[in-house]
């Protein structure tokens, strides 16, 4: 009788602790209590507060550059007015690993497109591109003895915005892949939204990259 | 309704877990840490830039990141007189230079991603609460200016996947010719349901764009990860002293996960009250 009693007793017991523990789930599943707030202001100089927090958005007054990076899009903005909403391609964020040789030890490259705050430097027509170590890493060619074999033409397009330390706003050959991150670092566009941007823009331009 | 469900947590944790000591649902160390001061911040900016520069160049690059544009907006001068939060004051005085901000303006319904004073997105939001971990059944106490300080250091949870893509050079005169078609950022980056955005002091904003249900809960699909979590948070205590949800479009909801920088800080305006 009384090892009835027991078993029974652990059943209930059991049962208890499941019916409690699906209740829990369902009452309380994340373990917070989310309630509205208000975001009354708890004291201070409310003038003062406000004329800080209307720091937070002071656009240019000229014209400026946003740039996506992640999702391949460009704005081009005058104040708070957007006036090209393009489709580019930023860096791909792929690192290229040079093998080892006798005579280098493998370098590395990560392509991405630096966020933050930068300016239009120089703008150039009918730009010419030097082509760096990784690019013919990248292909595996030799390296050219000369400098001169380096250069290539027609490759950046039309024109080129120098962002420094050798980013640029530039063209494509390959318009079909905008909208993709696949370059090394650059933002390109497509010719006329190229051609847009180069005429609107002029040095020193902020170009905001996020 | 608020009574019995804390006696039904207390009844529970009690029943399920035996009054072992994790089953306390938050910290005891729930002050939050204080908000730091600004000055610190673009010298780590700089440092963290220098080093990404090494080994990320452009297209002709010279191995060198990009700095910081000369011409940014000139931080603004706080004026004197805001003296209740200093760190504060001196983290709005900088709102015009170069570091990114998260900026929830609950009066106008809106979330700004923010850099040197522009606006680089805003996503709307539907609804914004608030909540702190239970502890027994009570919510712990929200801090009375949780709004007026300045959280720093976001970091999204869960990360995005993956590390990067890494490509070793072919031998000269060994390259295939094969083009890399690298994937859409939707390919690239798929987005969950829920997700956090977690600060350094304790704040976490909580992300939810109409899939996942309201008070934290989870799709059926996705009940083991809930279960999951609840345990954890049974064992370990409450991951966030104070937890901010915001309701986004289905659309800014994905873009937000993807595209917002790491490291960015939050700020809640006050500008309508």
């Amino acid at each position: 009788m009384r090892r009835r009693l027991l078993i029974g007793a652990g059943i209930a017991l059991g049962a208890l602790i499941v019916l409690a523990g699906a209740v829990l789930l369902v009452v309380d599943r994340s373990g917070y209590h989310y309630r509205g707030t208000d975001f009354a202001f708890s004291g201070g100089d409310r003038d003062a507060r406000r004329k800080l927090e209307a720091n937070f958005t002071k656009p240019p007054a000229k014209v400026y550059i946003v740039v996506d990076r992640t999702h391949n899009r460009l704005e081009l903005r005058k104040g708070s007015t957007t006036t090209l909403t393009a489709v580019c391609s930023a860096g791909s964020g792929y690192k290229l690993v040079e093998r080892d040789t006798a005579k280098r030890k493998g370098r590395q490259w990560v392509f991405d497109t630096p966020r933050g705050i930068h300016k239009v430097k120089n703008k150039r027509t009918d730009p010419v591109w030097k082509r760096p170590d990784w690019d013919y890493i990248e292909r595996g060619e030799a390296f050219p003895r000369r400098d001169s074999d380096r250069i290539e033409y027609g490759m950046l397009g039309d024109y080129a915005l120098d962002l420094g330390d050798g980013y640029m706003i530039h063209g494509t050959l390959y318009e079909r892949l905008l909208g993709r991150g696949v370059t090394h670092g650059c933002i390109r566009l497509g010719k006329d939204d190229l051609a847009t941007v180069y005429r609107e823009c002029p040095l020193g331009t902020p170009v905001y990259i996020y | 309704m608020a009574s019995l469900r804390a006696m039904l947590l207390m009844a529970g944790a009690a029943l399920a877990l035996g009054g072992a000591p994790h089953a306390v649902a938050a910290t005891a160390s729930d002050k939050p840490e204080p908000a730091k001061t600004a000055a610190k911040k673009p010298a780590a900016d700089k440092a963290a830039a220098a080093k990404a520069g090494k080994d990320a160049p452009g297209k002709d690059a010279s191995g060198k990141d990009a700095p910081a544009d000369e011409s940014a907006p000139a931080p603004a001068r706080a004026p004197a007189a805001f003296a209740p939060n200093p760190a504060l004051k001196d983290w709005l005085a900088k709102a015009g230079t170069d570091s990114f901000f998260l900026v929830l303006d609950p009066a106008g319904g809106t979330l700004q991603l923010v850099l040197g004073g522009v606006i680089m997105r805003t996503f709307p939001v539907s609804e914004v609460k608030v909540a702190t971990p239970r502890r027994w059944g009570a919510a712990a106490r929200l801090p009375k200016d949780w709004h007026e300080r300045v959280w720093t250091g976001a970091r999204i949870d869960p990360p995005h996947p993956g590390a990067r893509m890494e490509i070793v050079g072919p031998e000269v005169g060994a390259a295939s010719g094969e083009v890399l078609v690298p994937p859409t950022p939707e390919e690239a980056i798929p987005v969950p349901s829920l997700y956090r955005v977690r600060f350094r002091e304790g704040l976490a904003l909580e992300v939810t764009g109409g899939q996942a249900e309201q008070k934290g809960e989870l799709p059926p699909s996705e009940l083991p990860a809930g279960l999951r979590e609840k345990w954890r948070l049974l064992r370990q205590g409450a991951p966030d002293l104070i937890r901010v949800r915001l309701r986004l479009t289905p659309e800014h909801y994905a873009e937000m996960y993807r595209s917002l920088p790491p490291g960015t800080d939050f700020v809640v305006l006050h500008g309508g009250d």
